[in-house]
């Protein structure tokens, strides 16, 4: 059930082993914050054979990746029927539950199943070694007194125009999910924290390959870029919006029954049914 | 049957600790059901003889339960098997906050509450673990696999031993070894999840195999429900065995 360009066609409860590899670069288009916790504090790693870099961890841009996916299909009124929104309220039933994943048990749903991701990330690693670190102190001034008391700080930034790469992979892919996880990849315009100051960024898809088995990494892609990326405007993907009414269709098919879902039945093991 | 050393390159953090009993500390061990389960689920089901249903996107009531565990042990496959492995580079650890939003490892925040996060352990890229691979046909295994509870990415490199001998007396083993796959006499018990492994274990049946580079003899513990390949004996004499 796969085109000419090896894509499936539907969405299946089981994995059939495709990979759709994106590498994409995310250049930093103003200073940003990325940081685990500490205010002071700048995200780097020494690595031996690439020296010191700048690293974003994969759930920073899933997170927000993931936001993105739930904000574009609510506004096409999906899912029709229930609200879907991080962290505790996923509906286990719309695209981006589908892409994400999602556990039943502590969604406020409580669904009795849970979802495997289909979206899998890693590390983004800057292309270059760390240089600089820039420094930014805030403070607030009281216009009575002209003090500023507890409100100054010092926040440390990813310098502008640092670029980051990683892969970017998605499981068993057809053209609208394709469609979906790109679009919004492409709307990823702010990463970081304060994304209301700082963190502008620009996403680019590279390119992409698709394979049996992933073969890229992040850490290898900043040694030496593949030769052998296609374009990914070559896919000719179809309308997002089209993409997510189908996938949301789609989905329906494959959730269990009783659950809203019209795929196998939901059993219950009891004691009894152990016996027989 | 082929013997081959297995190195797991790290290219990204792993974790897989739990709060609570490991500390969020990373042991510096991989299991044998991390291994054969992360390469299980990059080969289809027909080459490994796993059921598919165990690697569904939808886990519920409907294919065996939410919340049940879906192997009995570390034998994933009937064709190979991958020993559990041990770290042979420094140990260090790349400490995290992480803000798991009710992942089950972490503090839930809730509305009005000062957020509540905990540092995770993870054991930093570049550090690599290495084992042993017994396979009974020829598999083409993946160059990149996915461990940890993040699924972070690592490298799977494997070289193939020659095997010199086969054993049925005690022997110490070369790896890390899990007990329910492989019956062990002493050994110093190593405890992570799922269950504990037991290091410098004493064993009883297995076989012997050596690199072409290294002079070096290594002990590689047999799954017990395994047969023990048969070895022709041609010749044996100062440092050369020719089987």
């Amino acid at each position: 059930m796969t085109n000419a360009m090896g894509f499936f066609n539907d969405i299946k409860v089981l994995p059939r082993g495709r990979y759709l590899q994106l590498v994409v670069k995310i250049t930093l288009l103003d200073d940003a914050i990325i940081r685990s916790n500490e205010p002071e504090e700048v995200l780097t790693f020494t690595y031996k054979k690439l020296g010191t870099r700048f690293i974003i961890p994969w759930r920073k841009v899933k997170g927000k990746l993931r936001r993105m996916v739930m904000e574009k299909q609510r506004e096409l009124n999906i899912p029709q029927d229930s609200k879907c929104y991080l962290k505790d309220n996923l509906c286990m039933k719309c695209p981006a539950c589908l892409l994400f994943g999602g556990t039943g048990e502590t969604s406020k749903t409580k669904s009795s199943y849970n979802l495997l991701s289909r979206v899998l990330g890693e590390t983004f690693i800057s292309q270059t070694e760390v240089k600089d670190i820039s420094a930014y102190t805030a403070n607030a001034v009281d216009e009575e007194t002209l003090t500023t008391g507890q409100a100054l700080m010092t926040i440390v930034k990813v310098p502008t125009e640092t670029e980051f790469i990683g892969v970017v992979t998605l499981r068993d892919p057809t053209k609208e999910l394709t469609a979906i996880l790109v679009d919004n990849l492409n709307r990823l315009t702010r990463l970081g924290a304060s994304t209301r100051e700082w963190g502008k960024v620009k996403t680019e898809i590279i390119g992409y390959v698709l394979s049996d088995r992933e073969m890229l990494s992040s850490y290898d892609i900043v040694q030496e870029m593949p030769a052998d990326l296609n374009n990914i405007k070559d896919l000719q993907l179809p309308p997002v919006e089209d993409s997510f009414r189908k996938v949301a269709d789609a989905i329906i098919k494959i959730l269990p029954e009783g659950e809203g879902g019209q795929g196998k039945k939901k059993q219950k093991v009891t004691a009894e049914a152990e016996k027989e | 049957m082929k013997v081959f050393a297995c190195s797991i390159y790290l290219l990204d953090p792993l974790f897989y600790a739990r709060e609570g009993l490991s500390a969020a500390y990373t042991p510096h061990y991989l299991h044998a059901t991390a291994i054969n389960f992360a390469v299980t689920a990059v080969i289809s089901p027909e080459v490994t003889g796993l059921d598919p249903q165990h690697q569904s996107y939808v886990i519920g009531e409907h294919n065996g339960g939410r919340n049940t565990p879906r192997y009995k042990n570390s034998l994933a496959s009937d064709k190979f098997y991958f020993t559990p492995a041990r770290l042979t580079t420094p140990l260090k650890y790349l400490p995290e906050w992480t803000k798991g939003e009710n992942d089950g490892f972490v503090a839930q925040t809730k509305r009005g509450e000062v957020l509540k996060a905990e540092i995770l352990n993870y054991l930093p890229p570049e550090a690599e673990f290495k084992g042993f691979l017994i396979s009974k046909t020829d598999v083409v295994f993946p160059s990149l696999i996915r461990l940890g509870s993040f699924r972070g990415k690592a490298r799977l490199h494997l070289e193939e031993l020659e095997i010199v001998g086969v054993f049925e007396k005690e022997q110490t083993a070369s790896h890390p070894v899990d007990p329910l796959i492989t019956k062990v006499f002493r050994g110093v018990m190593v405890n992570m999840f799922p269950y504990p492994i037991v290091d410098n274990a004493t064993i009883a049946r297995g076989v012997v195999a050596k690199s072409q580079e290294e002079q070096m003899l290594r002990v590689i513990a047999l799954p017990d429900e395994w047969q023990l390949p048969v070895l022709k004996m041609v010749r044996n004499g100062g440092r050369t065995i020719i089987v």
